[in-house]
């Protein structure tokens, strides 16, 4: 081959990204590639390499039959479909009205803002201490307000998996939060003045016009906030390890348990091929719709 | 021109990048050897051995690291602590596998952790070890104390824990009983609802834990508690399973004990219970000693604490649910076994006496426990019942033991589970040993 111009361009482009891709191909795609391999095998880690042996589709087939993969996999989708929506409406309704008052606004902004930016395993413990059953300020609250049995909160199995959706829904809404009012800023005052001459509502305006102009907001806010929950870990694992009764054990926290708690690698990686799984489809479904969404436009 | 100069800048970037890295490779080989010279203090020819435990070093370790190194300039022991939990575990492990900077000696906290390593290979053979040290292992630890693996040892325990249920003596005194010598569960739970009162708890229990039925059975089959002679579980053919489950689902439901969700999902811990006055008695490990003597932590007390042995399954035995720990093992790795050997000769004789202000009870047994028992209370004399906690440690005792582990992660995982549904009224004892028997089995199945 002959040493042309372009060539010799190329090659130094390749040897420019090469630390990147280097680093990209040893931290990341080598483990990506590694723990769809375990899929298919039983490891042995402390034997290292010599610890492989294949297993075929015993790992995916045992996933299959394992009611608490299920189970896992059922509490992250209420999670997300209960956390996702009601944090970006809760933000969506923080946002305008924080676009609207002048006073106070950037310090009510960071105060909303705060508990995204904070370290979630503390905001966990704090939370776990509010939500305590008999001693907690939350439960010391509603039994002031004449409630004779308030719930368990994280002791009951039926309100655990609320109580953590509730926490984190007050994380995500100062994050939808700034994102709208960001989204605000670019609606034009030029529409609302004009809806006013015809003499529309305060409501009509926000919904004739606030939230369909905030679409390609919404959709960023609802694809970053469904990927984030369905990963969600550490306050499962700071306030309930998955308990009461695994009301509250989702895929992250399996995923955990089987590979360092019962040292099952293959089993781990497993079963984060198939949480892959369904984050992939769920995002691909987002993808295809957002081009309907994108032709109103 | 302008091209060939980037051109020559690139590849001079990447000829660096390249030798950088090969240079963060190639490092590691010698530095086995040669970590010596960096030493500092130490002479350029010492050996440098790299000692792994789970204790923060200001509780003991690094003081009787600094005390070895002193004594012997020319074997420097460096003490790094891994926090002892999965993660810690599995640095520990990734750290044994590795080929360079590899641990000497290392501490092993579980039973399970254990077998898994000797079964991996990840520790040395101490008997010609020991032998070449002059170290006296059945003299010092006592061969019954060991579980051998084809007649050899594999691993030295430093220190042996007692399960120890502390008692509140003004609560005690207020009720007129005197500190149980020895007794029985049925003694035990007696004990609770006399002790049990407005605002105190007559006794408490780690959610944490596995149920008090795991004790008690051990009380009654003290080895192996888990694996019956077909090497299949036991829940079904023990009958304290069953009665230690009934036990605690009584005493919850008499509101003797903590709701079980309450306790669990609050993470209570037994220093807070007991030293807060919130429950009468704990069970727990003698461990616990180091927050008794927390002033600090838990200040205006007026009252001491007393130390029962764990109550019997039947009257007459001793058996305790606690045992050896903190077991060391030696790195088949190392390049300096025989320094390793020595230290941890020096270690089980007298260089853990360091560590017993902390809690950690020396493994020897010639170790001198009246010592031991002012060691552990130093200057809270006004906090600790010396007499009942010389007894405890003094008793001829009977520890557990687990010489097998298949999958007892996952039998304890759903002992944990299985009970939990059945304190919370989500199932019955029969569907509660029904469940236990057959995820065990299966778990012990998939494990062979």
């Amino acid at each position: 081959m002959k040493w042309t111009e372009k060539n010799r361009e190329n090659l130094a482009g390749y040897l420019f990204i090469m630390p990147s891709v280097l680093g990209f191909a040893f931290f990341i795609l080598l483990p990506l590639l590694f723990s769809l391999a375990l899929v298919f095998t039983e490891w042995d880690y402390l034997r290292g390499l010599d610890g492989l042996s294949f297993s075929g589709l015993a790992n995916l087939r045992e996933a299959l039959q394992d009611e608490l993969v299920y189970k896992s996999l059922k509490n992250n989708v209420l999670f997300s479909v209960v956390s996702v929506p009601a944090a970006m409406l809760i933000g969506l309704v923080f946002a305008t009205a924080l676009n609207k008052f002048v006073y106070l606004k950037s310090l009510l902004r960071t105060l909303i803002f705060l508990p995204y930016m904070s370290s979630l395993v503390a905001i966990s413990v704090v939370w776990r201490v509010l939500y305590h059953s008999s001693e907690g300020p939350i439960n010391a609250f509603l039994r002031a307000l004449g409630l004779a049995d308030p719930p368990g909160w994280l002791a009951s199995p039926d309100w655990a998996l609320p109580a953590i959706i509730i926490m984190t829904v007050w994380t995500y809404i100062g994050y939808a939060m700034v994102l709208y009012l960001a989204g605000l800023q670019g609606i034009s005052r030029d529409l609302y003045e004009a809806a006013d001459i015809d003499g529309a509502t305060g409501l009509q305006r926000f919904r004739a016009i606030t939230v369909p102009l905030l679409k390609p907001t919404s959709f960023l806010i609802a694809i970053t906030l469904i990927i984030a929950s369905f990963q969600v870990f550490a306050s499962v694992q700071v306030m309930t390890d998955g308990g009461p009764m695994q009301s509250t054990t989702v895929l992250a926290l399996y995923i955990y348990r089987q590979a360092f708690e019962f040292r099952d690698m293959s089993y781990g990686a497993t079963i984060s091929w198939v949480l892959f799984l369904v984050i992939f489809v769920v995002t691909m479904i987002q993808w295809r719709t957002q081009k309907k969404w994108q032709n109103q436009f | 021109m302008k091209k060939k100069a980037l051109y020559t800048m690139s590849l001079l970037l990447a000829v660096t990048l390249l030798a950088a890295a090969c240079g963060g490779n190639g490092e590691g080989h010698p530095a086995s050897e040669g970590n010596g010279g960096e030493g500092g203090s130490a002479s350029a020819d010492a050996v440098q051995l790299r000692f792994w435990g789970g204790v923060p070093p200001e509780s003991g370790p690094q003081a009787v690291v600094d005390t070895w190194n002193a004594a012997h300039p020319d074997i420097q022991v460096e003490y790094i602590r891994f926090v002892n939990d999965e993660s810690g575990n599995t640095k520990l492990d990734t750290a044994l596998l590795s080929s360079n900077d590899v641990p000497d000696l290392y501490v092993t906290y579980s039973d399970a952790n254990l077998n898994r390593r000797i079964d991996a290979g990840m520790s040395a053979p101490l008997d010609e070890l020991a032998a070449g040290a002059d170290f006296d292992i059945d003299a010092v630890v006592g061969k019954d104390n060991l579980n051998v693996k084809d007649d050899s040892i594999y691993y030295l325990p430093a220190t042996k824990t007692y399960q120890t249920m502390l008692i509140n003596m003004s609560a005690l005194e207020a009720a007129g009983a005197d500190v149980p010598r020895a007794w029985t569960w049925d003694e035990f739970a007696e004990l609770a609802r006399t002790l049990n009162q407005p605002g105190q708890y007559g006794a408490y229990f780690n959610p944490g834990w596995e149920p008090i039925a795991y004790d008690m059975s051990i009380t009654a089959d003290p080895v192996d508690v888990y694996y019956g002679e077909d090497g299949m579980s036991t829940f079904r053919s023990l009958p304290s399973f069953r009665e230690g489950l009934e036990l605690q689902k009584a005493l919850i439901d008499e509101q003797v004990t903590y709701p079980f969700a309450e306790a669990n999902m609050n993470k209570l811990q037994p220093q807070d219970e007991l030293l807060n006055e919130k429950a009468a008695m704990v069970f727990t490990g003698t461990y616990l000693i180091r927050y008794i003597k927390d002033e600090q932590a838990y200040p205006n007390r007026d009252f001491q604490v007393a130390f029962a042995p764990v109550p019997q399954y039947e009257a007459g035995t001793n058996v305790n649910s606690g045992g050896m720990g903190d077991y060391i093992m030696i790195n088949p790795k190392s390049e300096n076994k025989e320094a390793a050997m020595a230290f941890l000769a020096w270690y089980l004789e007298e260089g853990n006496m360091e560590l017993v202000a902390g809690g950690r009870v020396p493994s020897s047994k010639q170790a001198d426990m009246g010592e031991v028992a002012d060691l552990l209370i130093g200057d809270y004399a006004k906090y600790i019942d010396k007499e009942s906690l010389t007894h405890l440690l003094a008793a001829d005792v009977t520890f557990k033991q687990f010489t097998q582990t298949t999958a007892q992660s996952e039998i304890q995982k759903a002992f944990k589970e299985e009970a939990e549904k059945y304190f919370m009224d989500a199932q019955s004892i029969d569907e509660t040993i029904d469940s236990l028997t057959q995820r065990a089995d299966e778990a012990i199945a998939a494990a062979k």
